[in-house]
C-alpha cells in the first residue's frame, strides 16, 4: 500500500498567469489541475510529490471543476494538504484521504475590549493562567467533564450547541461559528466505542504539535471598513485557537480507511493511490462515513468552544472583571480539513457538491446565505494563522473566489523544515528566550515542541497569503501579532 | 525482553518518518513499539504493567501498522507506553507481549503527539544487504540487518 513518489507531473507545470499553474489533464485525469503559487514557492513545489497527488485526485470519479491546490500545498496523505476538490453529489465520491486525520482541524479568531498595555502587564500570570486551565500536550486530559454516552451522544449531534446548553458560552456565540457549530446529518451511531473512548476524557483540551493557544494584538490592518464590521481595530487585543477532533475524529479516520478501501473496490473505484480510497456519496460507505465525519466535526467545534470558555474565565478571575468588560467575542470559527454538501453554480447551473477542503479554508463571498447577517456584506472571516513569532493573518470570502474555487482558500503557513531540521537549527538555541527578546512569551509542554516548532520551521505565512489576495480568491483585512504563545 | 530499538529518523517535512532495522521480521515490530515510545515520551519510571496484542493480519505492513494503532489507543486511554516488547510470528498471527509503563504527564515529559499511524511511503522488505544506516545497536544483535521498514507517523 505504498505511495509511489514518481514526481511524474512536477515536470508538467505550466504557468497560467503570475499566481496560477496548471497541470494539463492526461492519462486517467477527468480533470486538470489548477495551483495558486508565487514565483518565490514554484521551486519547492515543483520538487515534491503534492503535485502528483494534485494529478491524482483529479481521476477519482464525479470531480467538478479543476482539482485544486492552494499556496500552502505540501505532501499529504492521498490528497495534498492545501487540496480542494468538489464532486457532484450524485455521481461523485467521498474520500477520508480529502478531509484528513484530524477530521475539522480549525482555527477560532476571539477579539476583546481588554486593553493592550494592561493585558502585556499581567502576561505571565494570564498565560500561566491559561495552561493551567486548558489541558494541553501529549496525554491531555479533562478531569471536569466526564462524558457518559448520553452526553456524548449529544456532543456528537449537537457539537458547540451542546456546550452553550451546557452554560460553556453565549448563544451569539454559535453565530460565528461555521455552520454554527453544528454540521447536519451527523450519526453518532457510526462513530466506535473505540473512537468515544478515545475522545471522552479529551474534550476541551488543546493536544500538541501544531496545536496552540496565542494572544496577540491587531498591528496592521489593510481594510478598515471591514475591519471593524469585524470587531478589529488596531491593537485590539485578539485570542487564536488551533485544534481539532482530538483522538476521536484520528480514531474515525483511522477505521473508515480499510472500509473506503473495500468500498473502492466494490464500486469499481480505480485509485492512483490506496489512500485516495473513497466511497459514491450515495451508497452505503459514503452515507456511513458523512455521518461520522460530521459527529466527529462536531466534537472539534466543541472543543474550541469549551477551551474558549476557560479562556474567558482565566481573562475573568485574573483581571476581576466580567464579560460586559471584557468583551472576548467570537470574530469567527472556521474548519481546515472537512468535507462538505454544497450548492455552488457550476457553468450556469446550479449543483450540489461536496468540497473536499483538506488544509484549505472555505471563504464563502459576501451576500452568502451561510454568512452571519452581521457579516453578509463583508463575506466569511477567514483566519490563516502563522507561526509562533511572526504574525497571522485575517481575511474574507470573495465572489472571484466563490466562482473560481468553490469559496476556498489558504489555511496556513506550511512547514518549511522537517522536525530533524528544526531540532538541528534550535541545537545549543534557547527558542523560549529569543522569542521572549522579541516581546513574545511562550509556554509549552516540552522542549522538543519548541525547537520543533519554531518559528524558522515554518514558511512565511504572509507570501502565502499575498498570493491568495492577488489572485482575487480572497481578501486580506487585518494581521495578528502574538504576544503570548500556548503550545501542547 | 529489553532491547535498544534499531531505527532511525528519516527527513520528512510535516510527520515523522523511521526506518526499522532487523535481523528477523519480528525485530522490526519490537523495535516500532519501542520507538513509539521514544517518539512519545521520555523519562519513563514506575511500576510496570504487562500487556499483550494478538495480531492477525497477511502482509508484514498490515501487521506493522496494526500493532501500532493498538499501542496507540492503549497509550491513549490507559497512558501505557511499552518499554519492553517480545514478538513472535505464527504464520499471519503477531503475538505481541509488552512491558509498559504509565504515561503521568505531571512528571513525565511529552514530546510528541502521534495522531495516527499511516500507510503512507510504508513498506517492509527483506534485503541482502541492509541499507546503509546509523542506527543504535546493542551487544547482542545481529550486525547485518536483513530487514527493514520505513514508516509514517502522523504528528
Amino acid at each position: 500500500m505504498s505511495k509511489q513518489s514518481s514526481r511524474k507531473h512536477a515536470g508538467n507545470l505550466e504557468r497560467v498567469d503570475d499566481i496560477r499553474w496548471r497541470i494539463a489533464r492526461t492519462g486517467a485525469m477527468r480533470t486538470e489541475g489548477l495551483i495558486f503559487l508565487g514565483d518565490e514557492l514554484v521551486e519547492s513545489v515543483r520538487n515534491d510529490p503534492c503535485l502528483d497527488q494534485v494529478s491524482n485526485v483529479a481521476q477519482l470519479p464525479g470531480i467538478v471543476g479543476p482539482s485544486m491546490a492552494m499556496p500552502d500545498i505540501h505532501w499529504g496523505y492521498g490528497f495534498p494538504i492545501g487540496g480542494v476538490a468538489a464532486f457532484d453529489a450524485s455521481s461523485g465520491i467521498i474520500s477520508p484521504g480529502g478531509v484528513g486525520f484530524d477530521i475539522n482541524c480549525g482555527v477560532r479568531l476571539l477579539r476583546s475590549d481588554l486593553e493592550l498595555d494592561a493585558v502585556r502587564r499581567s502576561l505571565g500570570d494570564l498565560l500561566n493562567g491559561l495552561y493551567a486551565r486548558i489541558p494541553a500536550g501529549v496525554g491531555a486530559t479533562r478531569q471536569d467533564i466526564r462524558l457518559d454516552p448520553k452526553a456524548m451522544d449529544a456532543v456528537l449531534s449537537q457539537g458547540a450547541r451542546w456546550c452553550i446548553r451546557q452554560g460553556h458560552g453565549t448563544e451569539r456565540d454559535l453565530e460565528f461559528i461555521e455552520d454554527r457549530g453544528c454540521i447536519e446529518g451527523a450519526r453518532p451511531d457510526q462513530v466506535s466505542p473505540r473512537a468515544r473512548t478515545r475522545g471522552a476524557p479529551q474534550l476541551g483540551t488543546l493536544g500538541s504539535g501544531n496545536h496552540f493557544c496565542e494572544i496577540g494584538y491587531v498591528d496592521e490592518i489593510y481594510d478598515e471598513t471591514v475591519a471593524r464590521i469585524l470587531g478589529l481595530e488596531l491593537n485590539t487585543v485578539t485570542f487564536l485557537i488551533h485544534t481539532g477532533s482530538r483522538g476521536l475524529g484520528y480514531q474515525v479516520c483511522d477505521e473508515f480507511l480499510p472500509v473506503m478501501l473495500e468500498a473502492s473496490r466494490k464500486y469499481g473505484i480505480d485509485l492512483p493511490d490506496p489512500q485516495l480510497c473513497a466511497a459514491p456519496l450515495d451508497s452505503e460507505q459514503g452515507r456511513a462515513y458523512l455521518g461520522a465525519m460530521a459527529a466527529a466535526a462536531n466534537y472539534a467545534f466543541a472543543n474550541r468552544q469549551l477551551i474558549t470558555a476557560q479562556l474567558r474565565l482565566c481573562v475573568e478571575q485574573l483581571f476581576q472583571i466580567g464579560p460586559a468588560s471584557h468583551r472576548i467575542e467570537l470574530v469567527y470559527d472556521v474548519a481546515h480539513n472537512i468535507a462538505k454538501l454544497e450548492v455552488h453554480q457550476v457553468q450556469g447551473a446550479q449543483r450540489r457538491l461536496c468540497v473536499h477542503r483538506k488544509g484549505a479554508t472555505r471563504a464563502f463571498p459576501p451576500g452568502h446565505p451561510d454568512l452571519p447577517a452581521a457579516y453578509s456584506q463583508i463575506g466569511q472571516p477567514v483566519l490563516v494563522p502563522g507561526d509562533m513569532g511572526r504574525y497571522s493573518f485575517v481575511l474574507v470570502g470573495t465572489q472571484m473566489g466563490y466562482q473560481e474555487t468553490f469559496g476556498s482558500t489558504c489555511h496556513g503557513a506550511g512547514r518549511l523544515l522537517s522536525r530533524m531540521a528544526a531540532k538541528k537549527k534550535a541545537h545549543k538555541r534557547d527558542i523560549t528566550a529569543e522569542l521572549k527578546r522579541q516581546g513574545i512569551r511562550l509556554r509549552a509542554a516540552s522542549r522538543a515542541t519548541v525547537n520543533e516548532e519554531m518559528p524558522e520551521a515554518y514558511k512565511d505565512v504572509s507570501s502565502v497569503v499575498d498570493v491568495v489576495h492577488r489572485a482575487g480568491i480572497a481578501k486580506k483585512v487585518a494581521r495578528l501579532k502574538p504576544i503570548a504563545v500556548m503550545k501542547g | 525482553m529489553r532491547r535498544i530499538p534499531q531505527y532511525e529518523w528519516l527527513e520528512h517535512t510535516a510527520d515523522i518518518k523511521i526506518r526499522l532495522h532487523g535481523a528477523r521480521e519480528t525485530d522490526l515490530y519490537e523495535s516500532a513499539a519501542l520507538a513509539m515510545t521514544e517518539i512519545i515520551a521520555e523519562g519513563l519510571d514506575g511500576e510496570e504493567i504487562d500487556r499483550s496484542f494478538t495480531i492477525c493480519r497477511p502482509t508484514p505492513e498490515e501487521r506493522l501498522v496494526e500493532l501500532l494503532r493498538e499501542l496507540l489507543f492503549c497509550f491513549d486511554v490507559h497512558r501505557l507506553l511499552p518499554v519492553a516488547v517480545k514478538a513472535h510470528l505464527h504464520g499471519d498471527q503477531l503475538q505481541v507481549a509488552t512491558r509498559c509503563l504509565t504515561f503521568d504527564p505531571n512528571h513525565h515529559v511529552g514530546l510528541r503527539e502521534i495522531k495516527a499511524i499511516t500507510y503512507h511511503e510504508l513498506k517492509v522488505e527483506r534485503e541482502k544487504a541492509a541499507p546503509k544506516t546509523n542506527a543504535r545497536r546493542d551487544q547482542d544483535y545481529i550486525e547485518t540487518p536483513i530487514w527493514f521498514a520505513d514508516l509514517v507517523f502522523d504528528v
